[in-house]
């Protein structure tokens, strides 16, 4: 009995832990091959990789694209969120289909025509060219209506005894309150775009505007043909490594804002 | 209405934010002159040169290295170096860029690649340039439409790889290879029952047709015809050369069945985990550089006539939609990459052919081949060498004849049914071209 | 339908189809003005974009994808008689079928797990961070790693399996195993993502709810079937079309992996809609392939949402 119930308490943690394992090892892995050769810690590889390819310049970009992004999209999903949440106008209806049809079309879908039009404004190569068709999320839209939805009315209407015109009100009283929504959007936006890989590929042309995952796709292909895996190992690890030990650090806030802003 | 006010203020705001964006983007994208380096002078004329990389080796470095120093010694020029994947990769990039109106200046590509471009009608002649260097014949066939529309840089053979320590160990003689389909499989079978190792690998994906292409010609026919629109897949020699290789696992049991890949079956072979490889040429240099034992190259073995192989790799192409002062440095370019020292250097570091006799008797290039006797093996072959499969459409028709080939080795299909069929799309795929493009 | 769980917010508009009480005080003229950017770039980077496939995919594109008049159904009659559609339509079907329920099974297993072991757990911060690295690796650094895993002779995977006796399999040479190593690479990618959803799911569950079961229940077998499952049933849903919608859209290893090799094995419909465009120049088919793929991604999408309003976002 004492046996089982062991079991029963320890169980799924080892289960667990072997899966992790699983899940972890190609990360482990990129880990061993860059830092570990011939019983010694190393940064050799990591040098060499880096020095491979203009990787300052890719990561610029990224965080550039990724970041702007998410600043656009937070924006906007604040701005339409608000309204859709607070205002009452002839042809809502409309508008929040139109808002919704961004989620139900992904860009994929129509890939071709949407590269047309970026070719048509001369935007071909550049990271606004990679960026405009995402510029607006659906999601980050109902996010956002869903979090100011929540706000009590009484707040708004203390802040707006106290003299705040609406978007004094929407700065004091609103924003504050969508943090953690905002960030548990940031987790699915971030993450989107910053492993999206075959439109930014498409778009860009030059080290200019490419982004690290299309950087990293480049030097493998450049590579593979070499099967220089230890440098290509290293070059995964310069891409990875940044943003794993950002989650390593903050996972606990992004899991915890995740889980109850999407607790549907 | 102090907050609309306000509100279209901040959508302002966010909209110049963009258009400042838009204005940095549209300096790196206007015309062809892409890219972001700042041009030191004014008169610096700016070019982006799109190339590919199709075989082993770390050739994207030496690529770079190479245009660094052609923009250190040609002051008014600023060559872009772009790598754009493999092969079809880099067609497919090049083709979209003339789409939209922003071709690079010059690019590395296919020397199969003329029909799509002239259809595109996307590319300069460069009969001056072809004719005022000293290439190889082999090189520069076929003329299409009267011109030269490429210049030879990059060009392979296929060429066979053995391990000749294992030759010695089997008892066989190191100095030469398989000199027929018959004693490649003798050998094979020997140095398997021997010392245990494969036999021989020949990739099978990627660019099958191509590896394939020699078999074919030996076995009687090439795979198409020098006009764009006539190719012959389901030729008597195409069948034979097919059911060759499906006996070399099925029959023979000297190679491991199924599709083996085009980028680790030469690591294989450095990790003499195979006796024998077919493969570029171009692989020549990091094969030797990693292989641990002596390594030997030979021509393909012959079928029914004498051995033949077939040509391949990327010319230099120069496109229209530049400006003159573009195209002239872009012809620059392209003849200092070709010139006798560059083209010797790029030979000795990947294995391609020196593409003139002038780059084969460079002393470097001299000494070199005196320490490294394989890398004779290409350039001798050229005589025997017949042109790459070449059409219009030319990556549907590639992945119509990979796929037959692939669905037979798969055990799929038949080799008659699969190559009937191949034909027929084939056909129906280059048919439009047939009554108009020419 | 679905119990409110406490955690959804307090403050709920009317019932659903009654206007939402409106109590901001600004204009509507403010209402439009904040609209008016973002609606334009939706109207601009979405919807012109749609019908924009839609056109095209009615009209005769030369090969520089230009009209050069009406096709009428011509293009999707040239798409029907791609040789290799048919295929491509099969591999998708089956990778989607595949990738998609073995990944929500496995999501599933995954969150009742970590709900247990959630907490402060000595390891529970080591296990997230192992079990979610998957999820923010880019697929094309992921595919690299696979790659190499999976080589043949040289590989890992191969090297551990020759030491079981078994190995010598070219994984990525065959059709089926290289699909297979699709799926397999989707389920380790996306499955902890959609344990997340799942995970966010349960925090829904009310605690007493949780408690009675376990006194009633200690096996969890019957309450796992007749409480827990209703409950996350709407979760479940939601992340079933999303993993359908993952796995339709998949194109990143394809690209870097087999290239839809080996034979056009691992050929799935949107690799297969970017070289019918960008490598084979066949816009007219690329077009019509397009459209059809935007109906069957707008109706999964649409039913993703439509599950969303009901149980949270409520629509209006």
């Amino acid at each position: 009995m004492a046996i089982a119930r062991a079991i029963r308490q320890v169980g799924p943690g080892l289960l667990l832990a072997a899966l992790a394992l699983v899940w972890a090892f190609p990360s482990l892995w990129v880990l061993f091959a860059t830092f570990w050769q011939a019983g010694h810690f190393t940064l050799v590889h990591l040098s060499q990789a880096w020095a491979s390819a203009p990787f300052g310049g890719y990561a610029l970009n990224t965080v550039e694209i990724v970041g702007g992004l998410f600043f656009a999209q937070a924006l906007f999903g604040a701005a339409v969120g608000f309204v859709l949440a607070r205002y009452q106008f002839p042809g809502k209806g409309l508008i929040t289909a139109l808002f919704l049809l961004q989620i139900v079309v992904p860009l994929y879908a129509v890939l071709i025509q949407e590269y047309r039009i970026i070719q048509g404004l001369h935007l071909l190569n550049s990271k606004l060219g990679i960026m405009l068709p995402y510029a607006v999320s659906g999601i980050g839209v109902l996010t956002f209506r869903q979090a100011f939805r929540a706000v009590p009315r009484e707040l708004e209407e203390a802040a707006r005894l106290d003299g705040y015109g609406t978007l004094g009100v929407v700065w004091h009283v609103y924003l504050p309150r969508a943090i953690p929504a905002a960030l548990a959007f940031a987790v699915v936006s971030v993450t989107y775009h910053w492993t999206d890989f075959l439109w930014p590929l498409m778009v860009t042309n030059t080290d200019a505007a490419r982004p690290i995952a299309v950087g990293l796709a480049m030097l493998a292909q450049a590579s593979e043909a070499g099967l220089q895996w230890n440098l290509l190992a290293a070059a995964t690890a310069v891409v990875v490594l940044p943003i794993l030990v950002l989650f390593a650090l903050y996972h606990r806030r992004i899991l915890a804002a995740f889980t109850a802003s999407y607790d549907w | 209405m102090k907050g609309v006010k306000s509100m279209l203020r901040v959508w302002a705001a966010a909209a110049a934010t963009g258009v400042g964006l838009l204005a940095l983007a549209g300096c790196g994208n206007a015309g062809v002159a892409s890219g972001s380096q700042p041009s030191s002078a004014s008169h610096t004329i700016t070019l982006t040169y799109d190339y590919p990389v199709g075989v082993s080796g770390p050739l994207a470095q030496i690529m770079n290295g190479m245009v660094a120093r052609f923009n250190q010694t040609h002051p008014g020029i600023h060559v872009n170096p772009v790598f754009s994947g493999n092969y079809v990769q880099t067609l497919a990039k090049v083709e979209t860029a003339i789409q939209s109106g922003t071709p690079p200046a010059v690019a590395v590509l296919n020397h199969t690649a003329v029909f799509d471009l002239l259809h595109l009608n996307a590319v300069q002649p460069l009969d001056s340039l072809v004719q005022s260097g000293d290439f190889y014949p082999a090189l520069l066939q076929p003329k299409v439409g009267g011109h030269y529309w490429s210049v030879p840089f990059q060009r392979s053979t296929v060429v066979l790889y053995y391990n000749k320590a294992l030759f010695a160990k089997a008892g066989l003689n190191p100095d030469q290879g398989p000199s027929t389909w018959q004693q490649l499989v003798q050998d094979a079978s020997l140095i398997q029952e021997k010392t245990g190792v494969t036999g021989i690998e020949i990739p099978s994906d990627g660019t099958v047709y191509w590896e394939f292409q020699p078999f074919a010609i030996e076995a009687g026919q090439n795979l198409a015809a020098n006009d764009g629109v006539t190719v012959h897949f389901n030729s008597q020699a195409a069948e034979t050369a097919l059911q060759f290789w499906v006996d070399l696992s099925h029959k023979y049991h000297v190679e491991p069945p199924g599709i083996l890949p085009w980028n680790t079956v030469p690591d294989d072979f450095e990790r003499g985990k195979t006796a024998m490889i077919v493969h570029s040429s171009g692989s020549l240099a990091s094969i030797v550089q990693n292989a641990s034992f002596p390594v030997g190259v030979s021509f393909m073995p012959q079928g029914v006539g004498q051995a033949r192989t077939n040509m391949g790799g990327g010319d230099f192409y120069i496109f229209r939609g530049i400006s003159p002062a573009q195209t002239q440095a872009a012809e620059t370019f392209v003849r200092w990459m070709t010139a006798p020292a560059q083209a010797a250097y790029w030979s000795m570091h990947t294995g391609y052919v020196p593409v003139t006799s002038q780059a084969l008797q460079d002393p470097q290039m001299q000494r070199f081949v005196q320490q490294h006797p394989q890398f004779l093996v290409a350039p001798e072959q050229l005589q025997y060498a017949e042109p790459e499969l070449s059409t219009y459409q030319l990556n549907q028709i590639y992945e119509i004849f990979d796929s037959a080939v692939q669905s037979v080795l798969d055990g799929q299909t038949d080799v008659k049914t699969a190559l009937n069929r191949a034909q027929q799309q084939a056909e129906a795929a280059l048919a439009p071209y047939r009554t108009t493009g020419q | 339908m679905v119990q409110e769980s406490p955690l959804t917010p307090q403050v709920h508009p009317g019932p659903r189809g009654l206007p939402a009480p409106r109590w901001s005080q600004g204009s509507t003229g403010l209402a439009y003005a904040a609209l008016a950017l973002p609606a334009a770039l939706v109207l601009a980077f979405v919807a012109w974009p749609s019908l924009s496939t839609l056109i095209h995919s009615l009209l005769a594109l030369n090969a520089r994808d230009e009209a050069t008049g009406f096709a009428g159904l011509a293009n999707y009659r040239a798409l029907f008689a791609q040789p290799l559609f048919g295929h491509v339509l099969a591999n998708t079907a089956w990778f989607t079928l595949a990738a998609s329920t073995l990944s929500v099974l496995v999501a599933l297993a995954l969150a009742f797990l970590l709900a247990r072991v959630r907490g402060d757990h000595p390891m529970a911060r080591g296990l997230l961070v192992a079990i979610f690295s998957p999820t923010i690796i880019p697929t094309i650094a992921a595919a690299n790693l696979w790659l190499y895993f999976l080589a043949p002779q040289i590989g890992l995977v191969d090297r551990l399996l020759r030491w079981l006796g078994l190995g010598g399999e070219n994984w990525l040479g065959q059709p089926h195993s290289a699909l297979a190593v699709m799926v397999a690479l989707y389920l380790w990618k996306y499955a902890p993502y959609y344990a997340l959803f799942l995970l966010a799911g349960m925090q829904a569950v009310p605690r007493n709810v949780l408690d009675a079961l376990r006194l009633d229940d200690p096996r969890g077998a019957l309450g796992f079937w007749r409480v827990l499952l209703p409950l996350l049933a709407p979760m479940l849903l939601f992340v079933t079309v999303l993993a359908l919608l993952n796995a339709v859209e998949t194109v990143d290893p394809i690209y870097v992996m087999t290239q839809g090799g080996p034979n056009n094995g691992t050929n799935l419909v949107m690799y297969y809609l970017y070289q019918l465009g960008f490598e084979f120049f066949a816009w007219g088919p690329a077009a019509a392939l397009s459209a059809l793929l935007m109906a069957v991604l707008s109706s999964l999408s649409a039913l993703a949402l439509i599950v969303l309003e009901r149980r949270a976002f409520h629509w209006q």
